[in-house]
Formats: structure tokens, C-alpha cells, sequence
């Protein structure tokens, strides 16, 4: 019955508990959020192994804040501006580090398609159709991370979490009227980038 | 509603994020004007393709890692960034005091062999040689004898060339 109760209790809730060191109740709200925090990160940064490790360090960071959390706003705006801003340091350090290290080998590149192709495993038989799955999912998932920081936070969270403008906004600490722009420019950019890429891999098809 | 101001709208118009007056004022837009309407065209695509990115499932033991991390969240030290610093600060600190030994002991050294040379070989009122002279006036903060290799130097490096 209490687990019942746990279950059913708003992320608030849940929040308030765990400030109190309930750690059955921070559990619940692990289990409730985990998924859709490392699809974000997964879709913002595109490496699913960094994307959990990043997931783990936004829930230390909900543990850590546990006590002195005053709900203000939805409890999915704030987990999703504490992933989104770690995203964004994330980059950032990524690409000074990029600045002093070689470039990602082709057996990275392969590990990659292998992990994006078995999803699809199951559905498609033929290994032709399964390298074609594997490798417009990565040149979507590329062109997405193309993007400006901002417009991919807003164009993610839209498309794959079912935020409305106004939760984005909050987010993003913008206007409504700043996100639809955003939305605008990222669907833009994203056409032109997925078009581009279709054209070269006629140009110079596998 | 002009088409530069349909173009402005069209993302929220896809997302459903305008009033109902405004999504019927741009379909009804849309239908009579192809440039938006190939705009809306692409914007469309682009959202189907976007399907196509997998979802992602965290590890079984996403959470048994976290409370590891938790558990180990009291072992770290207060200030990160100083155990960084000092980590590195051993080195220099090291160099630094050795080559400060270095300078010390043989500036001593020097002055002290230096001078014992000079008396032993030439008595209690030396006649300095032209030699003697510009190794002497190495010495620190002595007045620099005019005429030797060191009195040349410094003219040398005071020199400003002609005037304007």
C-alpha cells in the first residue's frame, strides 16, 4: 500500500522525501525519470555510453539539491535545465579537448554504426537494409548535433520529450516568442543539413 | 498575414502551438500559396525523419551505479581544484629551491675562492692584471672599474643612439 502510495506521489513529492534522506523515494523518482533524461542527452550529445554517465550526474546533482528544493516550477522543467546545462559544459569542454586530440578512428566510427544498426536488428533482415537503417540514423543523429546549442536543446526537447514552447522557454530561460524562432531556425538548419548529406551519399554512395 | 510573417509562424503552426484563429489563418494560407506551403513541406520531412533516431535505454544497474556515486560523494574533497594544484606543486616548488640553493651557495663559493686566488698569488696589495680587474668587477653591486670588458658592456647597453 505505501509502495502504492510512492508510486503515485508527484515528482514533488518524491523530492521533498528524499530531502529528508528518504532514499526509497529518490529510487521512485530515479526510476520515473532516468529514461527520458538519457534520451535527451543521448539525442543532445550522441554517445550513449557519455549520455549515461551524464544522466547519473544530473541525478547527483537532484540528490545533492534534495534538501534545499523549493518546487517553483515542474519538476520535469528543472531535472531538464540541470541535463540541458551540463549538456552544453559538456560540449564545450569536448571541444577544447578536441582541440589537443586526434580525431575519432574509423573502428569508432564502426563501433557506432554497430550500436545504431542493432536496434533495427530484430526488423530487418537483410544486412544491406540494416547498413542503409544504421546509416541514416547516424547521419541524422549527426545533424542534429550540428546544431547550435540552443536549437538543439529547444528542437529535442520538442520533438522527442513533448514539451510545449512555454515548458522549453523555462528551460532555456528565453522568451516564448525566442523559442519559436529557435524551432524555426533548427528546422531550417536541419533540412538543409539532412538534404546535403542525402546529396553526398549519392554522390559517393557505401 | 504576409509571407514572411507565415514563415516566422510555421514551426508553431506544425507544432500546434498557436491559437485556433491563427492555425486556421495559416492553413488557409497555406493552401493558396506554394512557397510556404513547400516550406511546410520540408519542415514536415524533417520532423518524420527525426523519427527515425533510436531510443535509448539506460543500463540495468543505472541505479545501484548512482548510489555508489552518492555513497562516494562525502569522499570528495571539499575544493576539488586544490587537490589538482597540489598535486603539481611538488615540482616546482622543488626546482625553484634548488636552483635557489644553487645561486646562494655559489655566489659564496665564488666570492670566497675568488678572492683567496687573488691574495695568494699576488700578496696583500694585489696588482691586478687586465683580466683580474674584469673578473673582479663581477662582483655584485661593486662600482664597475672603467676600461674593463664589463664597463664596456654596460656603456654598451646603456647606449640610446643619436639623439632626434
Amino acid at each position: 500500500m505505501n509502495d502504492f502510495l510512492e508510486e503515485t506521489s508527484s515528482s514533488e513529492n518524491l523530492m521533498a522525501r528524499s530531502g529528508k534522506g528518504d532514499t526509497h523515494s529518490f529510487e521512485i523518482l530515479v526510476r520515473r525519470h532516468q529514461s527520458s533524461v538519457l534520451n535527451f542527452i543521448y539525442r543532445f550529445i550522441g554517445d550513449r555510453i557519455e549520455a549515461e554517465d551524464l544522466a547519473q550526474e544530473v541525478f547527483l546533482r537532484v540528490w545533492q539539491s534534495a534538501a534545499t528544493y523549493k518546487p517553483t516550477a515542474k519538476f520535469t522543467t528543472w531535472i531538464y535545465r540541470i541535463a540541458a546545462n551540463l549538456c552544453i559544459n559538456k560540449q564545450r569542454s569536448d571541444r577544447i579537448r578536441r582541440l589537443f586530440t586526434v580525431p575519432p578512428s574509423r573502428k569508432e566510427e564502426e563501433d557506432l554504426e554497430n550500436e545504431l544498426s542493432a536496434d533495427h536488428a530484430t526488423k530487418s533482415p537483410s544486412p544491406e537494409d540494416l547498413l542503409l537503417v544504421a546509416e541514416r540514423k547516424r547521419q541524422i543523429l549527426n545533424a542534429i548535433q550540428q546544431l547550435p546549442a540552443n536549437q538543439r536543446v529547444a528542437l529535442v526537447l520538442k520533438r522527442y520529450e513533448g514539451l510545449s514552447y512555454k515548458e522549453i522557454a523555462k528551460i532555456i530561460g528565453c522568451s516564448v516568442s525566442a523559442v519559436d524562432s529557435l524551432m524555426v531556425r533548427a528546422k531550417r538548419n536541419l533540412h538543409g543539413k539532412l538534404v546535403s548529406q542525402e546529396k553526398k551519399s549519392q554522390v559517393f554512395p557505401r | 498575414m504576409s509571407c514572411r510573417n507565415i514563415k516566422k509562424r510555421l514551426s508553431a503552426y506544425q507544432d500546434r502551438e498557436l491559437s485556433s484563429d491563427e492555425q486556421a489563418r495559416i492553413k488557409s494560407h497555406l493552401q493558396g500559396c506554394p512557397e510556404c506551403s513547400a516550406l511546410y513541406a520540408d519542415f514536415q520531412h524533417t520532423w518524420e525523419m527525426l523519427g527515425d533516431v533510436p531510443e535509448t535505454h539506460p543500463t540495468p544497474g543505472f541505479y545501484l551505479e548512482l548510489r555508489k556515486k552518492i555513497a562516494g560523494l562525502n569522499d570528495r574533497p571539499f575544493f576539488p581544484g586544490l587537490r589538482q594544484i597540489f598535486q603539481f606543486l611538488p615540482a616546482p616548488l622543488a626546482t625553484a629551491t634548488l636552483v635557489l640553493a644553487g645561486l646562494v651557495i655559489g655566489t659564496y663559493a665564488g666570492n670566497f675562492f675568488f678572492q683567496e686566488s687573488l691574495i695568494s698569488h699576488q700578496g696583500l696589495q694585489p696588482r691586478f692584471s687586465r683580466l683580474d680587474v674584469s673578473l673582479a668587477s663581477i662582483r655584485t653591486f661593486d662600482p664597475i672599474p672603467p676600461g674593463t670588458l664589463a664597463h664596456g658592456y654596460v656603456r654598451m647597453a646603456s647606449y640610446k643612439g643619436s639623439a632626434h
